[in-house]
C-alpha cells in the first residue's frame, strides 16, 4: 500500500514550509514515526516523522523548495500484502488526499514489493481540500502514541494518509528507536531506553530531567523504569511531559545572543579557530561566516579569574572556496534559520533606537539557595535548577511592577500588555529559537523553571510548535554560560525591551564599611526609545535586581 | 618485619598523612591470589596504591591452578578425541587410535604452569608485593587499621600492618556429610582433573557445571559415566529447554543421567564406591571405580581472624554490600568466591576491580548481577546471560522467544557442529534482551555478543540491524532475534 506524506500543517497561519534535508533516500526502508525529512516554516524547525513503515519509494520536493501545506512531498510504500486493503473504504478526512496514479509517480518505485494495485485519483492534489479538520479522527493509524513528535493541540495532525488506514509496523511494541534521539547533546540514550520512552510516552524532556546511574550519567533502563513507575504512582517525579536537563553549567542551556530570532553569539564567531582550516590564517574565520550577524553586541573580557575555556563552535560546510590573491575565501550557504535571524536583526535595529541601561546585581544568596538544594531539587522535580528561572521570575515580578515595559508599538499607539508571555532566548547548534513562557504571571517559580526546561529541551530537539515561539511580550537572554559578563541585546520585535544577564562572578564588594566576597551578576537592558525612556529603563532594571537581591522568588518551592 | 620494610622503597602510594607518620603500612592487604584477589593486587597496583597479595599456594588460584583453565585444556583433548573418532564421518583414515592420558593431564598441568607465572610476572609489573604464606587479621592495637600476620611455609611469621585488607580465599569443594573426601576413590575436581588413569567407571554427584564437564570428558576418555542431579536437570541454574536437550545428547552419547535424584548411603568398597540412587521411578543400586563430588562449594573463611574482628560468615559465606564490598568491620573487604554465589572467576574478577576502584575513590556504576554469563564446555557447549525463561516468567515479563537451531546454520552444517539451538528472550512490551542460551560449538564465545548488548541495553532491532559475517555460528543469534520479530530469513 502505497501512503503519502503531505506538508504538515505546522500551526495556524503558516501556509507553506521549506524542505531544509532528507534523511531518508528513495529505497530506504523506514520505521514508523522514524524521522524523514527536516522542514522549515517561517516558525519553526522541525523533523517530519513517517506515518507508516515501509520503504520510502518516491521523493516529491527538492530540498531547500518551499511547498504549500498539504501538498504530497513523498510517497512510503507499505508492505505489498496489505496492498488489497487500498480499495477500502478511504479514512474520512483523507478522502481527498491524492493518491498517486501510476500516471503521476515518474520513478517506478523500486520493485521489490509488488506496485499497489492503482487507486482512482479523485481529483489533482488541492492544498486547501488536505488538511484534515481538527475535529475529525486522527488519520494517523494509531496505535503507538507519538507523544512527542507532534504535540496534539491546536496543530490538526500533519500527516495525511492516503485512501487507507496504514498497515501497523511488522512488529509495533518491540520496535527500539523512535522518536527519542540517540543524543539529546548531553547523554547517549540507548535504543531500550528510547523504546520504553517511546512505549510509555515519556518525552525527550523528561527524558532529560531524569538522573542517570549509568556510565557518565547515562540513563539505564532501570532509571527509566523507576521514573516510569514514580510517574504512574503518582510520586514526586513530575507528571507532565516538562523536566528538561540544563546543562551543569549554571546557565549555559539558555544563551546569550538575543531576541526572537537572535543576534548570535560574537565570541564564538570570533574565534581563530572556527574549523583547521582557516587556524592558519588568523582574522579570516570570523568573516568566513557569511551571514555576518554582528549585532550590536560586545563582550569586555574574560569574566574574573578561572580559565578560559575553548569552546569548539559547531562545524560548518562551504558550499564553495573562491581563490583570491590573499588567499581561500569558503562561501557558506545561509540556512533559512540564519537568513530569519539575519532579517529579523536588521529589522529590529531599524525599528526600534535602541539604548541600554547596564546594573549590578548580588546573587550570593541565590547562588547559596541553588547550591543548598539542587540535588533534593532535581530528586523531587525530576530536572535541574538553573538560574535562569531565577532571572525569568524577578523579570516578571518587574513587569508586573512597570508595565509600560511589557508593551509594544502600533503606529501611534502603545499597546500594554496585562498578561506576560517572556521570551527565554536558547542557543541550539545553528542559530538560536526565542520559546515563549506563555502567562508567566500566573505561575509560580516552580511552573517558571519548569516551562523553561521543557522548552528548552524541545528546542534543541527541534519539537516546538509555531505557537510556542509566538506572542512573546518581553525577553530574556542568559549570556552568562560563555563566561561573559554582559552584554547588549536587540530587542525581539515588537517587544519594547530584552533582559541580559551575564555570567555569575565572585567579587569583592563593598558592604557598609567592611569588603566581602560576593557572587555578582551583571544585568542589562536595551529598550525601545521610542517608547521607554531612560528613566522607566534604570526603574525597571533595577526593580529586576531588587527582587533577585530580595530572594522571595522561591516561595513555596 | 626487617624484610617488610625493604619493600618499602616506593612512594607513590596515595598521599595520606597518617601513612606519612607510617610509612611501612600497606594501603591494602589481598588475602588470595586467585582471579579476585590477584586482580584486586594488579588494579590497586596501577592505581597506585601500596599493594600486598598474600597466597600460599601459586597465585591464579583455583582458577588457574585447578578450575578454568587446566580444564579447558582437558576439554579441548576430549573434544579432539571425539572428533577423531569420529574420523570416518569425515573421509580420514586413522588406522590406530590411542590414548596416552598422562600426557593429556600433563599438557593441561604445563598450560596451568604458564599461566601462573604470567601473573606472577603481571604482579611484578604493576608493583604489587607477592607475599607468600597465609594471612591473619587483627586489629592495629595502635588504633587505626589491622594487622595482617603471614605464616609462611615455612613456618615463619611476618606482619603487614595494613589500612586496609581485603579477602579475597575464595572457596572449597562441599563434601556429602558422613562421607569426607579421601582424594583417591572420593574426589574432588581437583584430584578428579590429575588422574593417573582414566577410570573404568564414574559416579559424578552433581550436574553443574563442574560435573557436567567432567562426565563429558570422562565419557569420551572411555568412562562409564553415571551423572546423578537431584534437581529437575543437569545444570539445574540453565534455562530448562536448554538443559533438557543437553541432557537428551549426553544421554544418547552413553552417559548414565539421573535427575531429581538422591544418592544414598554411598560408601567405599574395597574396589571403589557403592550406594543408592533414589530416582523418581524407584531406588537404582550404583557402583562406580570413582566419585566425584561435585555438589558446591563453601567458603574458605577458617583462620582469618574473623571471629575476633566480629565478622560472622553466613553457611561459610561473608556478608558484604555489593557497591563497596567491604564487610560489617569498616577497612575489611570481601570479594569473589567468599562472598557467596555467583561462584565465577569473572565474577571475582569483576567485584576486585570495583572494589578497588572505589577504594582508589574513582566512582564507577555498580555491577548487574543480572548479566552475568555462565559457561559449560562440555560438547555442545552451553552458555547463557540474564534469566531463564522459567524465571522471566515468575517475575511476569511478557516474552516475546525465537530460536534459532544450528542444524539450519550452514556454518554448523559445514563444521559438523549441528547440535543445539539459540534461544533469546525479549521482553514483549520494550523489545528488551532479558535472557540469552545458547546450546551448541562455541556457544561460550557467542555470548559475549549478548552480553555487550545487555550492557549497552539493545533491543533485538540493533541486532538485526547488527550485520553478521557469513557463514558463522554467530549468524544464529542474528536468527533468532529475527523470529522473536517474526522475520527470520533461514528457518
Amino acid at each position: 500500500m502505497r501512503v503519502d506524506m503531505v506538508m504538515p500543517q505546522m500551526g495556524e497561519s503558516i501556509t507553506e514550509g521549506t524542505v531544509v534535508r532528507w534523511t531518508k533516500k528513495i529505497g530506504e526502508l523506514v520505521a514508523r514515526d522514524e524521522n524523514v525529512l527536516d522542514i522549515s516554516t517561517d516558525k519553526v524547525d522541525s523533523e517530519i516523522p513517517s506515518p507508516a513503515a515501509g520503504r520510502l519509494v518516491e521523493i516529491r520536493a527538492r530540498e531547500g523548495e518551499t511547498i504549500p501545506v498539504g501538498q504530497v512531498i513523498a510517497v512510503i510504500e507499505t508492505e505489498a500484502g496489505d496492498a488489497v486493503a487500498a480499495s477500502a473504504p478511504a479514512a474520512p478526512s483523507s478522502a481527498q488526499a491524492p493518491a498517486p496514479s501510476p500516471a503521476a509517480t515518474p520513478p517506478p518505485p523500486p520493485a521489490t514489493a509488488a506496485p499497489a494495485p492503482p487507486v482512482t485519483r479523485p481529483s489533482s492534489p488541492s492544498p486547501t481540500a488536505e488538511p484534515p479538520v481538527a475535529a475529525a479522527p486522527s488519520p494517523t493509524p494509531a496505535s503507538a502514541p507519538s507523544p512527542v513528535l507532534i504535540p496534539s493541540a491546536p496543530v490538526p495532525a500533519p500527516i495525511v494518509v492516503a485512501a487507507a488506514p496504514a498497515v501497523s509496523p511488522p512488529v509495533p511494541p518491540m520496535a527500539g528507536g523512535g522518536p527519542i534521539p540517540r543524543h539529546d547533546g548531553e547523554r547517549f540514550y540507548s535504543p531500550l531506553v528510547r523504546s520504553i520512552a517511546r512505549v510509555e510516552g515519556v518525552s525527550v524532556a523528561e527524558l532529560a530531567g531524569i538522573r542517570g546511574t549509568g556510565r557518565d550519567g547515562r540513563v539505564t533502563k532501570d532509571d527509566l523504569a523507576s521514573y516510569v513507575a514514580t510517574r504512574a504512582s503518582g510520586g514526586g517525579a513530575p507528571a507532565s511531559p516538562a523536566a528538561a536537563g540544563m546543562p551543569a553549567g549554571p546557565s549555559a542551556a539558555l544563551s546569550a545572543g538575543a531576541p526572537a530570532v537572535g543576534a548570535q553569539t560574537v565570541s564564538p564567531l570570533a574565534s581563530p579557530t572556527l574549523s583547521p582550516a582557516t587556524s592558519g590564517a588568523p582574522g579570516v574565520a570570523g568573516p568566513v561566516s557569511a551571514g555576518g550577524v554582528l549585532p550590536g553586541v560586545s563582550f569586555f573580557g574574560p569574566s574574573g579569574g578561572g580559565e578560559v575555556k575553548f569552546k569548539p563552535y559547531p562545524a560548518y560546510t562551504a558550499a564553495e572556496t573562491r581563490s583570491t590573491g590573499d588567499g581561500p575565501i569558503e562561501v557558506i550557504k545561509m540556512d533559512i534559520m540564519r537568513q530569519r535571524i539575519a532579517e529579523h536583526m536588521v529589522r529590529s535595529k531599524a525599528t526600534s533606537p535602541h539604548v541600554a541601561s547596564v546594573t549590578e546585581c548580588d546573587m550570593t544568596g541565590i547562588v547559596r539557595y541553588r547550591e543548598a538544594t539542587k540535588g533534593e531539587f532535581q530528586q523531587k522535580y525530576g530536572f535541574r535548577l538553573t538560574y535562569t528561572p531565577f532571572i525569568v521570575a524577578a523579570t516578571v515580578q518587574a513587569l508586573l511592577d512597570y508595565p509600560m515595559m511589557n508593551a509594544s508599538v502600533e503606529g501611534t499607539d502603545i499597546l500594554v500588555k496585562r498578561f506576560v508571555n517572556i521570551g527565554v532566548a536558547v542557543a541550539l547548534d545553528n542559530g538560536l529559537i526565542v520559546p515563549v513562557v506563555k502567562h508567566a504571571e500566573e505561575k509560580n517559580f516552580l511552573g517558571i523553571a519548569r516551562a523553561i526546561t521543557d522548552l528548552a529541551a524541545r528546542a534543541r530537539a527541534k519539537k516546538l510548535v509555531p505557537d510556542e515561539v509566538a506572542g512573546g511580550t518581553f525577553a530574556v537572554t542568559n549570556m552568562g554560560g560563555y563566561g561573559n559578563l554582559f552584554g547588549l541585546p536587540i530587542i525581539s520585535q515588537p517587544n519594547v525591551g530584552i533582559l541580559g544577564a551575564g555570567a555569575i562572578v565572585k567579587r569583592p564588594v563593598v558592604l557598609g564599611e567592611a569588603i566581602a566576597v560576593r557572587d555578582i551578576m551583571y544585568l542589562s537592558l536595551s529598550y525601545d526609545h521610542r517608547v521607554v525612556d531612560g528613566a522607566l529603563g534604570g526603574y525597571f532594571i533595577q526593580r529586576v535586581r531588587y527582587h533577585l537581591e530580595k530572594g522571595d522568588l522561591v516561595a513555596g518551592v | 618485619m626487617a624484610e617488610q620494610s625493604g619493600r618499602t622503597g616506593r612512594t607513590n602510594h596515595t598521599d595520606r598523612s597518617d601513612q606519612a607518620e607510617r610509612p611501612d603500612r600497606w594501603d591494602l592487604v589481598v588475602l588470595g591470589g586467585g582471579p579476585g584477589g590477584y586482580v584486586a593486587g594488579i588494579r590497586a597496583g596501577q592505581l597506585g596504591l601500596k599493594v600486598a597479595v598474600v597466597e600460599a599456594e601459586r597465585v591464579g588460584g583455583i582458577c588457574l591452578n585447578w578450575g578454568c583453565i587446566p580444564t579447558k585444556a582437558l576439554l579441548k583433548n576430549a573434544e579432539i578425541y571425539e572428533h577423531v573418532q569420529e574420523a570416518a564421518t569425515w573421509g580420514l583414515i586413522i588406522d590406530s587410535l590411542g590414548l596416552d592420558f598422562p600426557k593429556v593431564v600433563k599438557r593441561s598441568r604445563d598450560v596451568s604452569d604458564r599461566l601462573t607465572k604470567g601473573v606472577a610476572a603481571l604482579l611484578k609489573k604493576y608493583k604489587c608485593e607477592l607475599v607468600n604464606g597465609r594471612g591473619r587479621i587483627a586489629r592495629d592495637p595502635s588504633g587505626t587499621g589491622f594487622l595482617v600476620a603471614v605464616t609462611g611455609p615455612d613456618g615463619a611469621t611476618q606482619t603487614l600492618a595494613a589500612e586496609r585488607v581485603m579477602i579475597a580465599t575464595g572457596a572449597r569443594p562441599r563434601q556429602i556429610s558422613g562421607l569426607p573426601f579421601d582424594r583417591e576413590v572420593i574426589l574432588t575436581s581437583r584430584e578428579a582433573m590429575i588422574l593417573p588413569e582414566v577410570p573404568k567407571s564414574l559416579l559424578i554427584v552433581g550436574a553443574g557445571a563442574i560435573g557436567v564437564e567432567f562426565a563429558y570428558m570422562y565419557r569420551v576418555f572411555g568412562a562409564k559415566v553415571t551423572l546423578v542431579e537431584m534437581l529437575d536437570h543437569i545444570l539445574p541454574v540453565e534455562d530448562d529447554e536448554i538443559a533438557l536437550e543437553l541432557e537428551k545428547i549426553f544421554r544418547k552419547s552413553g552417559v548414565e543421567v539421573f535427575s531429581r535424584t538422591r544418592v544414598e548411603r554411598l560408601e567405599r568398597t574395597e574396589h571403589g564406591v557403592k550406594g543408592t540412587l533414589q530416582t523418581p521411578t524407584g531406588p537404582v543400586p550404583v557402583e562406580a571405580e570413582k566419585a566425584l563430588i561435585a555438589i558446591g562449594l563453601q567458603g574458605n573463611v577458617e583462620n582469618l581472624g574473623l571471629e575476633e574482628l566480629g565478622i560472622a560468615p553466613e553457611r561459610s559465606f561473608l556478608t558484604v554490600d555489593k557497591i563497596r564490598y567491604e564487610t560489617a568491620v569498616p577497612g575489611i573487604f570481601a570479594i569473589g568466591d567468599v562472598i557467596g554465589p555467583p561462584l565465577l572467576a569473572h565474577v571475582a574478577s569483576a567485584e576486585a576491580l570495583a572494589a578497588v576502584e572505589r577504594i582508589a575513590g574513582h566512582e564507577r556504576p555498580p555491577i548487574d548481577y543480572g548479566r552475568i554469563p555462565g559457561c559449560t564446555y562440555c560438547r555442545p557447549q552451553v552458555a547463557s546471560i540474564g534469566l531463564t525463561e522459567r524465571a522471566a516468567k515468575e517475575k511476569g515479563i511478557e516474552l516475546k522467544i525465537g530460536r534459532f537451531p544450528f542444524r539450519a546454520s550452514g556454518k554448523g552444517l559445514a563444521i559438523n557442529e549441528t547440535q543445539g539451538f539459540v534461544k533469546l528472550l525479549f521482553d514483549a512490551k520494550y523489545g528488551g534482551v532479558v535472557g540469552a542460551h545458547i546450546l551448541g560449538s562455541e556457544a561460550t564465545e557467542m555470548i559475549a555478543e549478548v552480553g555487550l548488548g545487555m550492557t549497552l541495553e539493545t533491543t533485538g532491532r540493533e541486532i538485526l540491524e547488527t550485520i553478521h559475517a557469513h557463514p558463522t555460528l554467530s549468524e544464529a543469534v542474528m536468527e533468532a532475534t529475527g523470529a522473536a520479530y517474526g522475520e527470520s530469513i533461514n528457518f
